[in-house]
Order: C-alpha cells, then sequence, then structure tokens
C-alpha cells in the first residue's frame, strides 16, 4: 500500500478514529500493530508471514540476548537476520556474478538463479532489528517484555518500508505508556503529510518524467540535455525520499509520536561528510555505529574503514555492480575530502560557500547517475553524455527549469515549517495558504501514482 | 524540541479546530466553485475542449477554422471580416472564430464536429488538411476509467464525485493557463492568440494590422473541385479520404457548406507530404466529401511570411488570412 494511493487513506483515517477513541494503551497498540499489518500485507500478503516471522524470532532472540548477553546469540540473530536480507535481496546478485565467472572459466556448472522477489522494506525493517539485537547486546536498551510493544516497534507502519530506521532506544520508550492527545503535534504532523505527499507527488513525480526521458536513451541527449536531465534525477530522488520521510514523521505525529527527520537540506552541503550528515541520516548513522565504529572507526584503518563502509552502504541500496561503484566513489571521496587542502582561506568566504555547495552538489549529482543507471555500461554512456565531447546545447523545457528553481528557492523555507512546530506556530492564514498550495499540489498531480524509489531498497 | 511533546492545552486544541475547519472551508468553497463553473474547468483540461468552451461563449460564429497549430497560427477571424468589409461588401459584419489547436488529430475532428455542428448560424467550416492533421495521434480528453476491479480503482471512481477531484487535470499548470482566457478574454478572441499577451491586448481592443500589398493572385491556392478524384490510393490513405469525407458529411447534412484547406508551407520545409504525395489525397477527398480543397502548401511564398519553415507568422497570417477571405466569398458567392 502506498502512502499516495485511496486504500491508504481508508485505512488511516478509520485507524486514527479507532486509536484515539480508546481509552486503553494496549488496545491502541493493538490498532497500530493491525493497521501496521494490513498495511504491509496490501502490498504482498505472503511478506506478512516473513514480517510476523522476524518479529517473533527477534523477541524471543532479544530476550535470550538481554538474559546471557552472549556473543554467540548475538551473531546467531544478526546472522539470521542478515541471511534472510541476503536471500531476498542479493542471492540472484551472486548467482548471476558467479554464473558468469564460471562461464568464463569454460566451466559447464551453473548456479541455479534463486526465484526470489523482494519483500517491500526489508533492508529497512533488517537494520533496524539488527541494530536492537547489537543494542541489547551492548546494554544499552533492555530487551522488550511485551511480545505486543515490539511487534510495533518493529513493524509501525508510517516507517515500515522505508524509513526512517528508528532505534529501539528512541522509541520503545514512546509505546510504554498512552501517549496523550497533543494537539500541535497533531496540527504539525497534518502539514507534514500533507506537504510530504506534495513533495512526492508535485515534486518528485513531475521530475521523474524528466528525468526518465533523460536515462532513457543518453545517447541522444546533448551536454545540456544530459546535465538537466540529472539535475531532474537529483532533485526527483531527493523529494521522493524526502516527501517520503517528512510523510512518515507526519503519520507518526498523528498517533502522538515522534520520528527522527531523515533529511537535513542535503544539496547544501558543503562537504561529502557534511552531505552524509544531511542525507538519509538515520541509515548514516547506522553504518556509523555498526559497521564504521566496529571496524575501528577514526581510531584506526580510517580510509580503509570509510571505504569499505561506504562501499556496503552502496550495496544495501541494490544488489548490482553500479550501487558498489556509487558506494565506493562516495567512499573514495569521502577519504580524499578528508585529505585534500581546502579551498584557498583568503577567498571571499562567501564565495567558498558558494563554490563548496556547488562542486559538492555537481559531485553527487555525478555520482547520481550510478545510482539511477540500469546498469554499469548506461550508467558510463550518461557519464559519456555529461562530461565528454561533442559537447552540445539544447532549449531546456521551461517547466523543468520553473520547477528546478522553484525547488532551488523553496526548499529551505519549506524545511523550516517541518522543524519543531513551525507550522502550527504560524498564523492561520499562512497555514491554510500553504496547506492549500501544497493541496494544489497533491491534486493536480496525483495522475502518475508512481513508486516510492526508496520502496525497491 | 521535538514535534511532538507534552500535552497541549485546549488553546491549541482550538487553534487545531479552526485550522481544519477553515481549510474545509476553504476547500466546499472551492468545490461549489469547480461545480458552479463546471463547463470551464473540464474545457480547461484538455485545449481542443478550451477551443470549444471558447467558440460557445462568441455570440455569434459565422465560419470557423479547424485544425492543427498551422491553422492555430496562421489564421486571423478579426482580419478576414476586415477582408470581408474591405473586398467583399456583402459578407460584411460576418464574425468567425479559429478553433484549430496544436497537435489537433482526425480523431479530434470526428470527436468535435458532434459539439460544433450544434452551433447554429455556421455558414461555412474550413478544415485544415495536412500531414499532422492525418497522421497525429488522438489525445484523448476523458482518461481512462478507473479499473474498478480492484479497491483503488472503486475509490477512484467514487472519489470522482468530488468535482475538484474529476477536474484536477485543469489545475496543471498548462491547463490552469487556460482558465483566464475561458473565463475573461474568451468574447474578445478571435482563437489564434495563445499567449497572454496576445490574448490580454485582444482583450484590450487591440486591433490586428492588415496585410501590407496584398497580391490576391500570388495568394490563390490550387483548387481541387469534387469531379478531380479518381486517383488510386493506398488502404490507408483510402480510409483516410473516408473518414475526412465523413466529418465534412456530418456539418453538410446540417447544412453548412464545408471546404478543405491545405496551408501555406515555406520552401525550406522537407519532408512536405502536403506538396508532394498528399496530392492524390486530396483530389479523393474533395471527390468523396463533395467539398472544394484549397490547397496553399505549394505557393512559392517569401520566408518572411513565416516563424518557422511550417507555421506562418504575424505577416503571413494576416495575408492567408485575407487570401481564405477570397476564397470564402467565392463559395460562397460573397453572401
Amino acid at each position: 500500500m502506498l502512502f499516495n494511493s485511496l486504500a491508504f487513506l481508508v485505512l488511516l483515517v478509520p485507524a486514527l478514529a479507532l486509536y484515539w477513541s480508546l481509552p486503553w494503551h494496549r488496545a491502541r497498540l493493538g490498532v497500530l500493530f493491525v493497521a501496521s499489518l494490513l498495511f504491509y500485507s496490501a502490498h504482498h500478503w505472503p511478506s506478512a508471514f516473513l514480517l510476523l516471522g522476524t518479529i517473533g524470532f527477534n523477541h524471543v532472540a532479544g530476550r535470550l540476548q538481554d538474559r546471557h548477553r552472549s556473543r554467540i546469540l548475538l551473531a546467531v540473530a544478526v546472522c539470521v537476520n542478515l541471511s534472510l536480507l541476503f536471500w531476498f535481496k542479493y542471492a540472484a546478485f551472486v548467482a548471476d556474478n558467479v554464473n558468469a565467472l564460471l562461464g568464463l572459466a569454460g566451466a559447464s556448472l551453473a548456479v541455479p538463479r534463486p526465484p526470489v522477489f523482494l519483500p517491500l522494506g526489508i533492508s529497512f525493517f533488517t537494520f533496524q532489528v539488527v541494530a536492537y539485537q547489537v543494542d541489547v547486546h551492548r546494554g544499552e536498551v533492555r530487551a522488550e517484555p511485551s511480545l505486543l510493544r515490539f511487534a510495533v516497534f518493529k513493524c509501525f507502519f508510517p516507517q515500515l518500508i522505508a524509513g526512517p530506521i528508528v532505534r529501539a532506544h528512541y522509541f520503545l520508550p514512546q509505546l510504554q505508556a498512552k501517549r496523550p492527545f497533543d494537539a500541535a503535534g497533531f496540527h504539525q504532523g497534518l502539514w507534514l503529510v500533507l506537504a510530504g505527499m506534495a513533495l512526492k507527488i508535485g515534486v518528485a513525480d513531475v521530475l521523474a518524467q524528466f528525468a526518465d526521458e533523460a536515462f532513457r536513451s543518453p545517447g541522444s541527449l546533448t551536454t545540456v540535455g544530459a546535465w538537466t536531465g540529472l539535475y531532474a534525477y537529483a532533485v526527483q530522488l531527493l523529494a521522493d525520499f524526502w516527501g517520503y520521510s517528512t510523510t512518515a514523521v507526519g503519520l507518526a505525529a498523528l498517533f502522538g509520536f515522534h520520528l527522527p527527520f531523515n533529511f537535513d537540506l542535503p544539496y547544501l552541503a558543503q562537504g561529502i561528510q557534511e552531505f552524509w550528515r544531511r542525507w538519509h541520516i538515520t541509515l548514516s548513522v547506522w553504518f556509523r555505529d555498526y559497521l564504521y565504529i566496529p571496524l575501528g572507526g577514526n581510531r584506526r584503518h580510517r580510509d580503509l574503514n570509510l571505504l569499505a563502509t561506504m562501499t556496503v552502504a552502496g550495496l544495501w541500496h541494490g544488489a548490482g555492480w553500479n550501487f558498489l561503484l556509487w558506494g565506493f566513489g562516495h567512499g573514495l571521496w569521502l577519504v580524499l575530502e578528508r585529505h585534500a587542502p581546502g579551498l584557498p582561506a583568503q577567498w571571499n568566504p562567501r564565495l567558498r560557500t558558494v563554490l563548496k555547495t556547488v562542486l559538492v552538489f555537481h559531485g553527487v549529482c555525478l555520482l547520481w547517475v550510478l545510482f539511477r543507471a540500469p546498469s554499469t555500461s548506461d550508467a558510463l554512456a550518461y557519464l559519456g553524455r555529461l562530461l565528454l565531447p561533442p559537447y552540445g546545447t539544447s532549449a531546456v523545457p521551461g517547466a523543468l527549469s520553473g520547477w528546478l528553481l522553484a525547488f532551488l528557492l523553496l526548499q529551505k523555507p519549506l524545511d523550516w515549517t517541518f522543524r519543531e512546530r513551525r507550522f502550527a506556530g504560524l498564523r492561520l492564514p499562512a497555514q491554510w495558504g500553504l496547506s492549500l498550495a501544497a493541496g494544489y499540489l497533491i491534486l493536480a498531480y496525483a495522475g502518475a501514482r508512481i513508486d516510492f524509489i526508496y520502496f525497491t531498497f | 524540541m521535538s514535534i511532538v511533546a507534552a500535552p497541549t492545552a485546549n488553546p491549541y486544541r482550538r487553534r487545531l479546530a479552526a485550522f481544519v475547519a477553515g481549510l474545509a472551508v476553504l476547500l466546499v468553497a472551492l468545490e461549489l466553485a469547480v461545480r458552479r463553473w463546471e463547463p470551464l474547468f473540464e474545457a480547461a483540461s484538455h485545449r481542443a475542449l478550451t477551443k470549444v468552451a471558447m467558440c460557445e461563449r462568441h455570440e455569434r460564429v459565422d465560419f470557423l477554422f479547424l485544425g492543427t497549430s498551422r491553422t492555430q497560427d496562421g489564421v486571423s477571424p478579426a482580419l478576414v471580416s476586415r477582408a470581408f468589409e474591405e473586398r467583399h461588401p456583402g459578407l460584411s459584419g460576418l464574425r468567425g472564430f479559429n478553433a484549430a489547436f496544436t497537435s489537433s488529430s482526425l480523431d479530434a475532428l470526428e470527436a468535435l464536429a458532434g459539439r460544433l455542428l450544434s452551433r447554429p448560424g455556421l455558414r461555412i467550416v474550413v478544415l485544415e488538411l495536412s500531414d499532422p492533421q492525418r497522421v497525429n495521434p488522438a489525445t484523448p480528453w476523458t482518461g481512462a476509467p478507473p479499473d474498478t476491479r480492484t479497491l483503488e480503482g472503486r475509490l477512484a471512481e467514487t472519489a470522482r464525485e468530488i468535482r475538484l477531484v474529476r477536474h484536477r487535470s485543469a489545475f496543471l499548470s498548462d491547463n490552469l493557463a487556460r482558465l483566464p482566457a475561458l473565463l475573461l478574454f474568451a468574447p474578445a478572441l478571435g482563437g489564434w492568440e495563445v499567449k497572454g499577451g496576445e490574448q490580454i491586448g485582444a482583450w484590450l481592443g487591440r486591433r490586428e494590422k492588415p496585410p501590407v500589398d496584398f497580391d490576391a493572385d500570388r495568394w490563390r491556392p490550387a483548387v481541387l473541385a469534387p469531379g478531380d478524384g479518381g486517383k488510386a490510393l493506398s488502404e490507408e490513405d483510402s480510409k483516410t479520404a473516408d473518414r475526412f469525407a465523413s466529418v465534412a458529411r456530418k456539418y453538410r447534412e446540417r447544412g453548412i457548406p464545408v471546404v478543405f484547406a491545405s496551408p501555406p508551407l515555406s520552401a525550406e520545409w522537407s519532408p512536405a507530404p502536403e506538396r508532394d504525395s498528399m496530392k492524390p489525397l486530396f483530389a479523393e477527398i474533395a471527390a468523396r466529401s463533395g467539398c472544394e480543397v484549397w490547397d496553399f502548401s505549394s505557393l512559392p511564398l517569401d520566408r518572411r511570411f513565416f516563424r518557422n519553415p511550417s507555421h506562418l507568422g504575424t505577416e503571413g497570417r494576416a495575408h492567408y488570412s485575407y487570401a481564405l477571405a477570397a476564397e470564402i466569398a467565392r463559395v460562397t458567392g460573397g453572401r
């Protein structure tokens, strides 16, 4: 089920009404659990059994871990979770590559390709429970004794399939007692849902047409056409995931919960390290805490750790060489940034800020080519059109430049309204105006009904 | 500070209630407005419907032009009327409308005929005959109905009861820009004005300049009369000829004369099937429809008349409008 579907509204409105009308905390948790299961099953109902299985397994494993603090138990729990992820997401990729190698070696053997599908959100909820198991082992959180509370922690529908990846110490305490109705939080939540959907439908889905067209036949693009297509994709990707995450935070707020923001104006970053502090923040923090630091972090082999972490982060996004190269590229850039001298200090500070922002944005864009192109060879073809002769110009569609410019100018004020309770604190006419603007984008552009990009990860 | 915090006092609840109530009132007001002006919102959702609605907002339309952007850019009904006054007094006072639109297709001509021929007072209809008018794909203005076998489809079908939802494509930025023309300017427009400045100018009463040194002989088209047919056509062209003839027949059955016109093209426009391979089709359409075909496509005209090789510019529009006026006067006998 998609947030941008009418069926979701049919689930959400009764769930909200029932949730707030029930006086008992456990009953409210029950509503959340059932709504989450319905939400998840609507996409592919057999996947719900996988979800229920991992809930049961991780609840038991967490309880045992809490009691015994065993590295073996931790290894078993992590391996089981990652095995599921590996099987569903990477087995086919590995089989394809093994078969390619066997073919090169002239072997007549072939590894059978597992006929698997990708359960929605498996990358997200696997990372969530791996973090839970590690945190319990480290003693940073106590295992949740209530199966119902644990189930809601694991499958709370606003964040179930594309994050934010919520940590146990952050979310489990919010499930301990009945949440009082918080009018200002609800008010802010309504705006976040509206604005998040407007970002998705009115920005990402509109720009998707231009980006898809550019990446469909890069060979026919001029240099200007290739760059504008890439800008369209860069903004599409941000608006798509920022929109989803904002909607998720807003939906949680409607139920009285707080989820962390996942984006902090990443295209305004002045360095690649800063970019990763602003882009998909909960994933970056996960990789920092559960891979980078255990590998040695800043203490030893820092460059290698950065490369390894970012390469794995690339693979997390998708089973393909292009994702691996994308992650490795980011790792390499992080290493280079650490060692390279900055811009001359005597330069005008404002000029340095603008220059760094523009350079980082364009570097990130170039790496997005690997992320978006269907294969490595397609990515190289697109990069060729961006960087290599023959250089050519073509008219930029007015609609595209309009949308890009509007996004460039409005992203900061929009983000401002998301933070704290600023929207709820605005004067009512401003609130109505903003809501109508968001509603307009949703209404006018709702025809495309494109899946959220991160659903496929 | 998190967005969800401690329980809030009543003022926040009142503020939330005011926000929700105000938003609901605004949405209801918008819904009522769309219901009140529903035909206009429906018309704004597609350029073909826009043109028809604009035409319907004219009190009187004696002559009508239909076709693609070549006709839309190329014909000024006001200048046709002016030519009548100056050169064909018997037709003085007649008013026309240019209902041509970009990417018009044969399907569109067929679909619009039913609505346009119910318009009283039409004296002549000029249909464009060109390669794009022949080959452009249909761009239906009624979207595909929702798939009611799915829950989502059934919900979408139900949601269409809300007029804001039903006519939501009118709110797309391109379509939204048509609303001022529909709501305000339509009665003052001849139909060729697609830019905001042109529409405002026409609304403010700006008059178009007549052609300078109009040379009627130079702008006289090759006329294919109904008796000129009998050419062998491919199966596909034969079907096309039948469809054009069928459109013409619909008007003629209501007593409205029809002519086909192939608009001028610059010499550099290539390939130009109108000048080459379409001649037998032109003749056959004339024969099957019983209507004349005015072929302007082969006239040797200066590049200055065109804004691009296949579309007339301001000067070209003035000359072509006068040329069309002369031909209309000829077939109607100046009456």
